[in-house]
């Protein structure tokens, strides 16, 4: 599946780990049950470790592992299920998780905003899915009505100027 | 009372940064439109964003709904909707319970025409509909009832600008709805929302909030639970946030039935409710959240201010003219509500004509009332979640001669909060999710019940219809609820008594098994016969009901059906 | 009762039409014969009982061509003649709503009234 990164596809180092499968040394996404319970994953030198929350656990879940991941996967089941959104809120505000986070599942292009201000930065998207739309729907807006996770600076009142990697301004801080 | 303001008044005035917004948004659903009718978005993809510009697939064609945030408009506003009704529907719109206006012949292609035309007023239908944040409703003298404490329009824009394109809270597991009221005399159900805040003034003028959460009526109503006695104004988004996020992390998604707040917090318990809230809250960072005073007051500059500067006899000259025509003075008693400026007066234009539909205005009724607004209230008008309009900044010298201007408009009907003030939700003559038709019970009772001297000597009675148990009539709240139901067939319809939406909130019990609906005026004679004959000087109807009992009632009822 | 529910009426014996709304417009139709849809229930195409949940299935393909959504059957009172659906729901979507005689079919003389 492609995966969308600052509005380009990129090539995706990632692979997902079955939970009966050996370590391999290329960076792999294990179940949150293999890292909660195989210490040789956690424990395993060199190993750029992710992992996929699922929908329906708190990102609190990951506090005692962050330091070990490279990455969060968090998922949505229908693009209606906004669960994802507060998952990765949570760990970027909450837990300060400054790694990746990447959205798999069924997400629409005219998400795409609000899953970058909630501190999501890669995309999986389905297969033979158009970058185009996904930019499209990213510059749409010039300034939000809210802060964000993202640095945001104030436009004026509430509102803050949108800035998104995508957008040709890092947003990483 | 000419209004001087290039600011309209009542209402945030839209920056050239905040059209920008709302052209962007109206943009957007066009691409939308463009995409679904090219194929590119299925239906299934294409519906929770087209609810989030509020249309729906009614029973006869779509219905739009355009948001009036806390119910007030400007005089161009209600032009403009007006000028949407003649050009993109049938000539008239629907004013619901919560503030909106509903057109409902709207096309699915000229929809986003008609967001471009909403934009040039400061428009929308932001999030009308869908599982988010929805209109923000208020108080309909905000800003201008003698009891007021603190006008909580200002904080109800806060909450709608920070709620709009939320990136957390878009995709929640249900609707979600606010209010806020600004009085100690609760005018805006806030006990029976998601969240309801009451805003209050502090020690040294600081603002802040009692607040209230899971309260809800549709199928299964509850009492919200107080959360905080007094939540200061700085930290009022970051506590609006911790409670967003606990229900989009923990409200069902299972099940669209049990997906509301209120559900959640029953099945949490009110105290791990708090606990999980106010955890919430401890870890949020105060400072990205801060609603500091400066924002406070850059927001409120943008609200105009009404002219209030009445000439000294102003009251006098109304007394006088009180005293001298009968039909305005019942008017003045009835529709009337006292002004925290000397001279001025509110005033409610009711909506209910005799046999009309509730909540119902045409076009030219639209315009009409957005001229005598300018003319006699700053250009401002409100309404209110009980299907009227009303007028905040009337000249009490000049009521008399907006009143005769009413009059052959059909706006000057005396039934303010009387029992043919009814609140009915449009039922299955309009929607698609009604088991049962409610507009006719409504024509029905105000018919039954016109004789203006009987619903002056009922006094004060709250009566909503609605034609499913998702109540948007809001008939729970309601001294007589009436719940319009299908039995194999047939309109039938169940009664509930004693709800009450104010500061004593209750929800309606039900009296008994469901009644066919040629039976509904005559049932609700009955009840009204019991009150009458029963109540104690001056004893409202809930009160009569408490200390009379269900089964008193009950017996009245159903011993003569 | 659910839409569901009210839609899935097939009592053996009765006829049904296939309606559904247009996607462009939101105009109420019904399934004529030669696979048009058509605004006047009058010309419906009526279909037993037992063949209508094939009607409806074969009438999907307007979905998928993005010409009308939410297609569905609905039951016909044998009372009469001509298409009058036997519920009041269907009958008011026919017609129009019924304390505004003078909005929908019905204000251009449909054979279906609402009230």
């Amino acid at each position: 599946m492609p995966l969308l990164e600052s509005g380009r596809i990129v090539s995706d180092p990632w692979q997902k780990l079955a939970d009966d499968a050996a370590l391999p040394s290329d960076p792999c996404i294990v179940s949150l049950s293999r890292l909660q319970q195989d210490e040789a994953v956690r424990t395993a030198p060199h190993l750029r470790l992710g992992v996929a929350l699922p929908v329906d656990q708190p990102a609190e879940v990951l506090a005692p592992y962050l330091d070990r991941l490279s990455l969060v996967a968090v998922n949505f089941p229908t693009f209606r299920d906004g669960r994802g959104f507060t998952q990765a809120r949570s760990l970027r505000e909450r837990l300060a998780f400054s790694a990746e986070i990447r959205a798999t599942g069924n997400i629409l292009p005219d998400q795409y905003t609000f899953l970058l201000r909630c501190g999501i930065t890669t995309i999986e998207m389905q297969d033979g899915s158009d970058p185009a739309a996904w930019q499209k729907a990213a510059d749409r807006f010039s300034f939000a009505y809210q802060p964000s996770v993202l640095k945001e600076p104030v436009l004026s009142g509430l509102r803050r100027t949108i800035r998104l990697a995508c957008r040709g301004i890092p947003n990483r801080g | 009372m000419r209004a001087n303001a290039t600011l309209p008044v009542g209402t945030y005035g839209y920056q050239p940064v905040d059209l920008a917004f709302l052209n962007d948004r109206a943009a957007q659903f066009c691409d939308q439109v463009a995409r679904r009718l090219s194929g590119d978005l299925s239906e299934d993809e294409f519906k929770p964003l087209r609810l989030m510009n509020g249309l729906y697939l009614q029973l006869h064609a779509y219905m739009l709904r355009v948001a009036i945030p806390y119910g007030v408009l400007s005089a161009a506003q209600l032009r403009r909707l007006a000028r949407i009704a003649r050009i993109y529907d049938r000539g008239y719109g629907h004013f619901t319970t919560r503030q909106n206006i509903q057109f409902n012949w709207i096309k699915l292609e000229e929809a986003p025409d008609i967001l471009a035309e909403l934009a040039e007023v400061g428009m929308h239908a932001i999030q009308t509909s869908g599982n988010c944040i929805r209109n923000i409703t208020s108080d309909e003298f905000a800003g201008a009832a003698a009891d007021e404490l603190v006008d909580p329009r200002v904080h109800a824009e806060i909450l709608r600008q920070w709620s709009t394109l939320h990136p957390e809270y878009s995709f929640l597991p249900r609707k979600f709805k606010f209010a806020i009221s600004g009085s100690p005399h609760d005018r805006v159900a806030a006990r029976f929302h998601d969240i309801g805040l009451i805003a209050k003034p502090g020690a040294d003028g600081a603002v802040g909030f009692e607040v209230f959460a899971g309260g809800g009526l549709g199928r299964t109503p509850a009492i919200g639970i107080r959360l905080r006695e007094w939540l200061p104004e700085h930290e009022l988004l970051a506590y609006m946030e911790a409670i967003l996020r606990v229900y989009n992390a923990y409200g069902r998604r299972d099940n669209l039935y049990k997906a509301r707040l209120k559900i959640l917090v029953q099945a949490l318990g009110r105290d791990a409710f708090a606990e999980k809230v106010e955890a919430e809250f401890t870890a949020i960072p105060k400072e990205r959240y801060r609603l500091g005073p400066d924002i406070v007051e850059a927001i409120r500059a943008r609200f105009g201010k009404p002219y209030l500067d009445a000439p000294e006899d102003a009251p006098a000259e109304l007394s006088k003219r009180r005293r001298r025509d009968p039909a305005f003075d019942l008017w003045v008693q009835t529709n009337s509500h006292p002004h925290r400026a000397a001279g001025y007066i509110s005033v409610v234009m009711s909506l209910k004509p005799n046999g009309g539909i509730p909540g119902d205005a045409s076009a030219v009724q639209m315009d009409a009332i957005a001229d005598l607004a300018e003319r006699f209230s700053s250009g401002e008008i409100r309404v209110t979640h009980l299907q009227n309009l009303v007028l905040g900044h009337v000249r009490q010298d000049e009521l008399y001669t907006l009143w005769q201007a009413l009059g052959p408009l059909g706006l000057a009907t005396p039934n303010r909060s009387l029992i043919t003030d009814i609140v009915c939700c449009p039922g299955l003559d309009y929607c698609a999710l009604a088991n049962a038709r409610s507009i006719p019970i409504s024509q029905r009772i105000s018919e039954r019940f016109s004789n203006i001297e009987l619903q002056q000597q009922i006094g004060p009675l709250r009566i909503n219809i609605s034609g499913c148990i998702n109540a948007c009539g809001h008939h729970h709240s309601a001294d007589i609820g009436i719940l319009g139901v299908d039995k194999k067939g047939e309109e039938f319809f169940q009664l509930t008594l004693g709800g009450c939406g104010e500061e004593d909130a209750a929800i309606g019990q039900i009296l008994g098994t469901a009644l066919p609906e040629s039976e509904a005026v005559n049932v609700i004679s009955r009840v009204i016969d019991t009150y009458l004959a029963r109540r104690v000087p001056n004893e409202r109807f809930r009160d009569t009901y408490q200390r009379l009992g269900a089964t008193f009632f009950k017996e009245a009822v159903y011993a003569a059906a | 009762m659910g839409l569901e529910v009210r839609n899935n009426r097939r009592q053996p014996g009765r006829s049904s039409i296939v309606t559904a709304n247009r996607l462009r417009d939101g105009q109420v139709v019904w399934l004529a014969p030669g696979g048009h849809w058509a605004e006047d229930i009058a010309v419906a195409e009526v279909f037993d009982n037992g063949v209508i949940d094939e009607a409806i299935s074969g009438a999907r393909i307007f979905e998928e061509q993005r010409v009308v959504l939410d297609v569905y059957g609905v039951e016909l009172d044998p009372a009469h003649p001509c298409p009058v659906p036997v519920t009041e729901r269907e009958r008011i979507r026919a017609a129009g709503p019924s304390v505004r005689p003078d909005l929908g079919r019905q204000a251009k003389g449909a054979t279906v009234h609402a009230s």
